[in-house]
């Protein structure tokens, strides 16, 4: 018996390390790339502090995108994002932060009544914010923290330590510590069709470490790619205070170092503010051309500020002046969106 | 005016790129040919106006040129884009010489290195794969379509650099 389960342990750890680090991180790079250069429907939730946001949407490429927010699970609002400009929509005027901070009060009493309003440079950063030490940051508001989800996933693969392809079987795998061991079991096993591939964090300090740096992000982030055939369709993330070392010292069974480091980190003692979540981006529907485009029947404004307001850290912004896009003589597919203009004559914006 | 000056010598770093990036090949080829038929050619896909931008195409004088032997381009076009007489931005069109790769990415990452100064952003805009990159008060967008390299550069000025990127992808101007 014993024989028998150090063979199956020797061939866990075989197959674990056939596929290599470096391989299974290539592969998954490769595959959210893939999912980044195609059009697709997608689901991007995520809960903080038992709020849960959810934004469905379509993507159809880098500068066109739109999405559907609702937060535990009533809409709240929608918006269209092509090339320069971005449109929103309000259905819950009173539940949207940052709405009666407006600069363009055209553009609040048009969203209070439930109508479109295009910002004709309104639209987001190609690139996502940083924090201080280099992290894609988070909490920047649900429709931002959704554009730049797959830009965020990318960078936390390059964070973490490694990427390995999940294996049950590995005699180091505990499901205790492992967040996504029942939905995995449940809807994505590899006897359902998928593969799954972890993002390894790095090792916390150890008791001879005291003067390491203090832990940060990617040492608290679980996540876990899920792969059907040669697409991405499922990524679930969990960023949270639990890891093996804190479990085993309450459990007795580690160093107590982890227990102050533990205490430490709960109180802050991180490089920077971690923030606890737990996310998941669905992939709906891959490769289908999807067009998005901005509504035709909306009031032409400033929507300066508000996605930012939305967020946890909402920065001031200067105010942009009504700005849209100038007809073109021989193009029938301007982007002007109508004849309904709410503003003034075009200036440029910030 | 100053400001709006720095698009054009962007794009005269981007066609001696192109052409220095040969360098030291054997080859027997020409120098380097006028391009007023792929001028006129691009012309008839590009409007007049794009986004409220005048397009003109412009001269490359001779002494640009001058002694590049082992070019990868065997001719560039170069508009500008006036807003007015305020030059906004200028589009470069190149058509790459079978010395070229450019379905090699890192044929096309190398050519890229060449004009962008900070790592560009890989972006899929349409079909287009196109590289996006912030340089000294302006945005640059570089991409390949065929044997055709564009070079698109914005004056940061100008607010609707993605809406005038889009339109130039959508004209399909690989020569």
């Amino acid at each position: 018996m014993i024989r028998r389960l150090a063979v199956l342990a020797l061939m866990a750890v075989l197959a674990s390390s056939c596929a290599g680090r470096t391989t299974d991180a290539g592969l998954v790079l490769d595959l959210l790339a893939d999912l980044e250069t195609r059009p697709h429907e997608f689901s991007y939730r995520e809960v903080v502090e038992g709020v849960e946001l959810v934004v469905t949407g379509t993507v159809e490429d880098d500068l066109r995108r739109s999405g559907k927010l609702t937060v535990d699970g009533v809409e709240l609002l929608e918006q269209v994002v092509s090339d320069d400009g971005m449109a929103l929509r309000v259905f819950a005027p009173d539940l949207v932060p940052g709405l009666s901070d407006l600069e363009d009060p055209d553009a609040e009493a048009a969203l209070r009544a439930g109508d479109w309003v295009v910002d004709h440079v309104g639209a987001p950063d190609l690139l996502p914010p940083v924090t201080r030490e280099g992290f894609v940051a988070t909490g920047l508001g649900p429709l931002l923290d959704a554009h730049y989800a797959l830009g965020y996933l990318r960078r936390a693969i390059q964070d973490g330590a490694a990427v390995r392809e999940h294996n049950s079987d590995d005699p180091e795998y505990q499901p205790l510590d492992d967040p996504f061991s029942e939905i995995t079991e449940r809807e994505l096993s590899r006897s359902q069709g998928y593969r799954r591939f972890d993002v390894l964090a790095p090792s916390l300090p150890g008791p001879a470490q005291r003067d390491a740096a203090p832990p940060d992000v990617s040492h608290f982030r679980k996540i876990a790619f899920f792969v059907r055939g040669e697409r991405i369709v499922k990524v679930l993330e969990e960023v949270s205070f639990e890891r093996r070392e804190f479990r085993r010292a309450l459990e007795g069974r580690q160093s107590e170092f982890y227990l102050e480091l533990l205490a430490n980190v709960v109180a802050g003692g991180t490089l920077e503010p971690v923030r606890l979540r737990s996310m998941s981006y669905d992939v709906l529907q891959l490769g289908r051309p999807f067009e998005v485009e901005l509504p035709l029947d909306a009031h032409a404004g400033s929507l300066a500020g508000l996605l930012a307001a939305m967020g946890e850290h909402p920065e001031a912004e200067e105010p942009a002046e009504i700005t849209r896009p100038p007809a073109e003589e021989e193009d029938d597919e301007s982007a002007e969106a109508g004849d309904d203009v709410g503003g003034g004559e075009a200036e440029s914006g910030p | 005016m100053r400001g709006a000056r720095r698009p054009v010598a962007v794009a005269w770093i981007a066609v001696t790129g192109i052409l220095l990036a040969a360098c030291g090949q054997n080859s027997e080829d020409a120098p380097f040919p006028a391009a007023a038929e792929e001028a006129a050619a691009l012309s008839l896909l590009i409007p007049a106006q794009v986004v409220g931008l005048t397009v003109e195409p412009e001269e490359i004088p001779q002494r640009a040129v001058e002694g590049i032997e082992e070019p990868y381009a065997d001719a560039i076009v170069i508009f500008s884009l006036r807003e007015g007489d305020i030059l906004r931005g200028t589009l470069q069109v190149a058509r790459l010489n079978r010395r070229a790769r450019p379905a090699d990415k890192s044929f096309r990452d190398q050519i890229v290195s060449q004009i962008a100064a900070v790592e560009p952003t890989e972006l899929k805009v349409g079909d287009a794969e196109v590289y996006a990159a912030g340089g000294s008060e302006q945005d640059i967008y570089v991409w390949f379509e065929g044997r055709g390299m564009m070079v698109l550069a914005v004056h940061e000025a100008f607010p609707f650099p993605r809406t005038l990127l889009r339109r130039f992808v959508d004209a399909e101007l690989g020569l």
